[in-house]
């Protein structure tokens, strides 16, 4: 006995790690047949641990003396062993089944739950003979085996099984987007017309139609369908002979099928008798998802589907016609309908599209835009007679193609943009049966004759797309394209365009160009002197556009050294080379091409070995009011021979900016009468106080420098 | 006594015990006899769909995503709250705000002052749309594209929200979406790559963009984006150098390809044979791209739809007339970024200059694919990543103000692919603070746009470090109200 006992322990525990090991791994797991039949019993093996433990429980609410009694202890090892032995029966079984589906889960854990509480009872039977913390584990432990059972009869016996008779209440329509294929399209009309002959308690001719298992197996005549093929199927061979033929299903006395009914069934066999799809997933213009869709709730968004009654191509040769430049794109998984479109007009060739001919049936999208099309070969395009869209932009089809389209009864949508077709073409085409939309812009084709043939036409609607209606817009500026701003000899400047047609004029005098006296671009500008290029695009129907502008300063005597003499802001430091590097920096002032003065006055001294003739010293500074970077309020210039005896030579009070002033560098230049120096000192004073208009009014304003050129 | 006992039991119930798990150890390798591929990848493990077909008929079978970078306005662009004038400068009320996280560039100020939009609204097409005067040339377009204004988001500052709007995290170490939808649907024109990427700075305050925001993250290298630059050459060392003819480059391309071939038989590495096919696709995209790029033949009256910046490389207007192009081409996914929308301060004037950028150029688009026959098959996306606060950040004066971040509402764009056009959806309070109609979140845009492309967001999986991955992690859901 003891012995026995042993054993069974040792059983149980291997089991009940088994029975988890295979819980874990369940996806994964390949059951051999042998194994399948010992998952099939138990819908059997299940009845023994609910006595079993149900009797177990029991021992736990006698009183606590007799719980040392070894008979006890007996039969809970064995009700233990039950349960386990049915969990992995069970988990084996679902595998097989292929089911999946909240039932089964709460079944399943449920199962498990009472598997593995029973093991702890065992295991732990000093623990639980204590009342206070057997009692309620029994109580909790018997939920779980409601539970399963529940769930496990409404695995059997259907869903709501328990309930149905008392719950009179109309089932709710499921809506589309939720349906799963069998149990809620196809399993209904079953329910309504077959059940009371081929439900699950009685199987009448051995058919159970209630669940897959069911259908699968079919009756003692024969499987009921072969999926893919509804006429060599059974299930509507019966459906379908004469009412008074004995074996007209359903029996004359019965209910008879509706045509709708009689239709989505032969739908379904022809789709693939699907069982636990989803009906979102079956391709949206299956015949079988469109039929289905009458008997659910809409989802909400209308369903307007074709349906496609030709068979899908075979793969290898879709495959084979496959290639960079000729792309065949199935519809969607399962769909026989494919998409075809071109690209790259010099791999396209008549053979290219004539070779597409063994699919002529299928392809139901053709783009050959800007493919060099010929008229002639639209003939092979009249061929894909389940053509619904076809796409000839900028193609070089004429109105003589036109008889070949014709052919096209299912074309819905026809793009004719860009081509050489003329109002006899549109007059004629709009007349295709399906045809509901046709884009026809940049064509020939005037507005008012658009105008009249959509008149007559309401049906198609005829895009005629944007027109310039001579709205004026403006243009965008000129592209000078500089190399350098501070040149050294004489250079020349491009100024471009885009935009075939413009006209571009420029001036040299820091005016604004106008479209009539300002000079033309023709050729490159040659410039000697320092200047401010403007250039402004004009274009009939255009407005102007705004000015492009350009500074370019003469390299003037280089200076031999300089020297700051106050210190810059730390945030603008730049390198040390900044006032003679050539680069006059842009107006992202944060690029280290700046040296940016608040408090201290921009001071700096040029030293020239040899003396030097002097009559300008020109400085670029920035302009960004929004970020209170104004010109200096003063820029003076000193020069002499000697460092300690410089005299004023000139000084300047730049023009301050208004208040919407966009970001920009300029040149200030003061001038004075030529003088030899060998020292120039540089004075700029930043402004003590922004202008009332500024938002940060009375607060110093930054002085930007980035380069000096003196002549 | 009884401690000895219950010790005694203990004892013996433990080696008992562990000498019953020793069987346990033999019952798992049983059990792992009904595994026949214990060690390798599961079949489980393999994405749930055919790469290159979609799950079902695709409504879309392009994406241009016209972002905005920097999250522009909505109270100054499709959010109309005329409340906010009415309460102009006082305190936004302690009942809408709720406490809610702020960001630490106003969570320092003492009041919140609302403020509403310095530029009229106006009703547009059938729809009857509010737009903003800002965006003429939208509002024209308003019976086109569905306005979604419930938009809402999880970050609040604007590299995680852009990041997260892009791959469906905030880290940055997930594919794109271009990404996805490449890997998806696969390349349509294989002469171009399938996602690409085009760049626009506005001259707004701007935050920067980068690469890592069109990564393929885990997924196979092909499908990372590609970006086209303004300057001489749009695709970086796609040109020929000097002195190599496309015949030497031909046979030096068929070398290597020996070589990489030898190497993929000796490493099976997926990278390699990757690296085959992208050489490959560079030499065809050496002819197709200059064609695309060629802007030169386009008819006069397309420059004047797009507006003349269009003929200027790296304009917005430039590169939505690329998109076209591209996606007119076969390109899955053309993604655009515009910079230059983030007005904390002199919104009213920045906002100007942002829209005029954008405003005809974006409409332009919508046209110029309809009149081709291609909207409905193009699915075209306009926003950002949030939006921004009601009330005003720093100094507010009658003509002057900004506004801080706000992930609880913004607006977006959508038009074409299969979205119902000339609709308004979802709705936020008179504050614009909160929703308090059909919100979206960003996961449920991201499943409803490739729920658009063919896809069941839940099932465009790819398992990396152990575990599959989605686009929209473990939420969103399509928003089936807004299809067409």
């Amino acid at each position: 006995m003891h012995t026995l006992k042993k054993i069974g322990e040792g059983i149980l525990t291997a089991g009940i790690i088994f029975l988890l090991f295979i819980l874990v791994f369940q996806n994964r797991l390949h059951v051999p047949p042998w194994l399948q039949v010992v998952g099939r019993m138990h819908p059997m093996f299940l009845h023994f641990p609910i006595v079993l433990l149900l009797l177990s429980f029991f021992t736990f609410w006698l009183p606590e003396k007799s719980q040392n009694k070894e008979w006890f202890n007996l039969l809970r090892l064995v009700a233990s062993l039950s349960a386990m032995v049915t969990a992995v029966m069970g988990i084996l079984l679902s595998l097989e089944d292929g089911r999946s589906g909240v039932t089964l889960q709460w079944h399943k854990w449920a199962g498990v739950s009472i598997a593995v509480i029973s093991y702890l009872f065992y295991s732990f039977h000093h623990f639980f003979s204590k009342k206070i913390i057997g009692r309620p584990f029994t109580l909790i432990a018997s939920l779980c085996i409601v539970v399963a059972g529940h769930f496990g009869a409404s695995l059997t016996h259907g869903e709501n099984y328990l309930l149905a008779p008392v719950n009179t209440e109309e089932k709710k329509a499921v809506s589309i987007d939720e349906a799963i294929v069998f149990s809620d399209v196809v399993k209904p009309i079953f329910e309504k017309k077959c059940f009371s002959c081929h439900g699950a308690g009685i199987m009448k001719g051995g058919l159970m139609l209630e669940d897959s298992a069911g259908i699968e197996a079919g009756g003692k005549t024969g499987p009921l369908f072969t999926a893919g093929d509804p006429d060599a199927s059974l299930l509507m061979h019966r459906i379908l002979l004469p009412g008074d033929d004995k074996k007209h299903m359903p029996p004359i006395s019965k209910p008879a099928l509706a045509d709708d009914e009689v239709a989505l069934l032969r739908a379904w066999i022809k789709s693939g008798a699907w069982i636990n799809k989803k009906l979102t997933d079956v391709p949206e213009k299956d015949s079988f998802r469109i039929v289905a869709a009458k008997f659910l709730a809409p989802s909400g968004k209308e369903s307007n589907q074709i349906v496609y009654d030709f068979p899908a191509a075979d793969d290898k040769k879709i495959n084979a016609l496959n290639n960079n430049y000729r792309v065949i794109e199935p519809q969607g998984i399962g769909s026989p309908a494919l998409s075809v479109h071109f690209y790259g007009k010099y791999a396209y060739s008549k053979k290219s599209l004539e070779e597409l001919l063994p699919l002529k049936q299928q392809i139901i999208q053709l783009s050959l835009a800007r493919m060099p099309v010929k008229d002639d070969e639209l003939a092979i395009v009249g061929q894909m007679v389940n053509l619904d869209e076809l796409n000839l932009n900028y193609t070089d089809i004429t109105d003589k193609g036109l008889g070949q389209l014709l052919q096209l009864k299912k074309l819905k949508q026809l793009s004719l943009s860009g081509t050489a077709i003329d109002k006899q073409f549109l007059e004629k085409i709009v007349k295709l049966p399906s045809l509901r939309s046709i884009y026809i812009w940049n064509t020939k084709i005037g507005s008012n004759e658009v105008a009249k043939i959509q008149n007559k036409f309401k049906q198609v609607s005829i895009e005629t797309g944007y027109k310039d209606d001579g709205t004026m817009m403006a243009l965008s500026p000129p592209m000078i394209q500089s190399t350098t701003c501070i040149f050294d000899r004489d250079t020349q400047i491009v100024v471009k365009h885009p935009f075939k047609g413009v006209d571009i004029r420029y001036t040299l005098d820091d005016t604004e160009p106008d479209s009539i006296k300002s000079p033309l671009y023709k050729s490159p500008i040659v410039i000697k002197n320092n200047i401010t290029l403007k250039a402004r695009a004009f274009k009939k129907g255009w407005y102007g556009s705004t000015s492009a502008e350009a500074i370019y300063i003469k390299k003037g005597s280089k200076p031999d050294s300089i020297e700051l003499a106050s210190k810059p802001d730390e945030k603008y430091k730049g390198p040390g080379k900044l006032l003679d590097d050539r680069d006059i920096g842009d107006v992202n002032f944060g690029n280290g091409q700046w040296l940016g003065y608040t408090k201290n006055d921009a001071v700096f001294y040029l030293y020239f070995n040899k003396a030097v003739q002097v009559e300008s010293v020109l400085l670029t500074i920035l302009k960004s009011t929004g970020s209170h970077i104004f010109p200096p309020s003063s820029l003076e210039v000193w020069g002499g021979m000697e460092k300690n005896h410089c005299k004023q030579l000139g000084q300047l009070h730049p023009k301050m900016p208004a208040k919407d002033e966009p970001p920009s560098v300029v040149p200030e230049q003061v001038t004075f009468a030529s003088t030899p120096v060998k020292y120039l000192k540089i004075i700029a004073k930043p402004i003590k106080s922004l202008p009332q208009w500024h938002s940060s009014k009375g607060k110093p304003g930054w002085t930007l420098v980035s380069e000096v050129v003196a002549n | 006594m009884d401690k000895e006992i219950l010790e005694h039991g203990l004892n013996i119930n433990r080696r008992h015990f562990l000498s019953n798990l020793s069987i346990g150890l033999g019952s798992v390798a049983l059990g792992s006899l009904l595994i026949p591929d214990l060690f390798n990848k599961s079949k489980d493990d393999e994405a749930d769909f055919l790469p290159g077909i979609p799950h079902f008929a695709p409504k879309a079978k392009r994406v241009i995503y016209l972002f905005q970078n920097g999250a522009p306005s909505q109270l100054e662009s499709f959010d109309y709250k005329p409340t906010l004038t009415k309460l102009m400068g006082q305190d936004l009320p302690e009942s809408i705000r709720k406490g809610q996280r702020l960001t630490g560039m106003t969570s320092q100020q003492k009041k919140f002052p609302l403020v509403g939009s310095f530029y009229k609204f106006n009703q547009y097409g059938e729809s009857g749309a509010w737009v903003s005067e800002l965006f003429p040339h939208m509002a024209k377009i308003v019976d086109d594209i569905c306005i979604v204004k419930s938009m809402h988001t999880e970050a609040i500052n604007h590299d995680p929200a852009l990041t997260f709007f892009q791959t469906g995290a905030q880290q940055g170490n997930r594919p794109s979406m271009g990404s996805w939808v490449s890997y998806g649907l696969g390349t349509e024109n294989k002469n171009l790559p399938a996602f690409c990427v085009l760049l626009s700075r506005g001259k707004g305050n701007g935050q920067g963009v980068y690469s890592k925001l069109w990564s393929n993250g885990f997924l196979d290298s092909i499908h990372q984006g590609v970006q086209f630059s303004s300057g001489e050459n749009p695709i970086l060392y796609l040109q020929n150098q000097d002195g190599i003819d496309r015949e030497a480059r031909r046979s030096m391309l068929d070398k290597v390809a020996a070589l990489n071939e030898m190497e993929y038989k000796n490493f099976g590495d997926p990278e390699i044979a990757t690296k085959i096919q992208q050489y490959e696709m560079a030499y065809r995209m050496q002819t197709a791209v200059p064609e695309i790029l060629d802007v030169s033949k386009e008819p006069d009256d397309i420059v004047k739809l797009y507006g003349s910046d269009c003929l200027v490389p790296g304009t917005y207007a430039a590169n939505c007339l690329l998109a076209r192009k591209l996606s007119e081409n076969g390109v899955r996914f053309v993604q655009l970024y515009h910079q230059g929308w983030d007005q904390h301060g002199n919104l009213p004037n920045e906002m100007r200059g942002q829209a005029k950028d954008v405003d005809q150029s974006s409409a332009a688009l919508i046209t110029d694919l309809k009149q081709r026959g291609l909207l409905d098959e193009t699915l075209v996306i306009w926003g950002g990543e949030f939006g921004r606060t009601n009330y005003c950040q720093g100094k507010m004066t009658v003509d002057n103000y900004g506004r801080d971040h706000h992930p609880r509402c913004f607006s977006i764009w959508m038009a074409g692919g299969g979205i119902k056009p000339g609709m308004v959806y979802g709705e936020t309070d008179e504050f614009g603070y909160n929703i308090i109609n059909n919100p979206v979140h960003v996961h449920d845009f991201q499943a409803t746009i490739l729920n658009q492309l063919g896809f069941d967001h839940e099932r465009l999986t790819f398992r990396s470090q152990g575990r599959r991955f989605r686009l929209t992690d473990v939420e969103g859901k399509v928003v089936r109200d807004i299809l067409a």
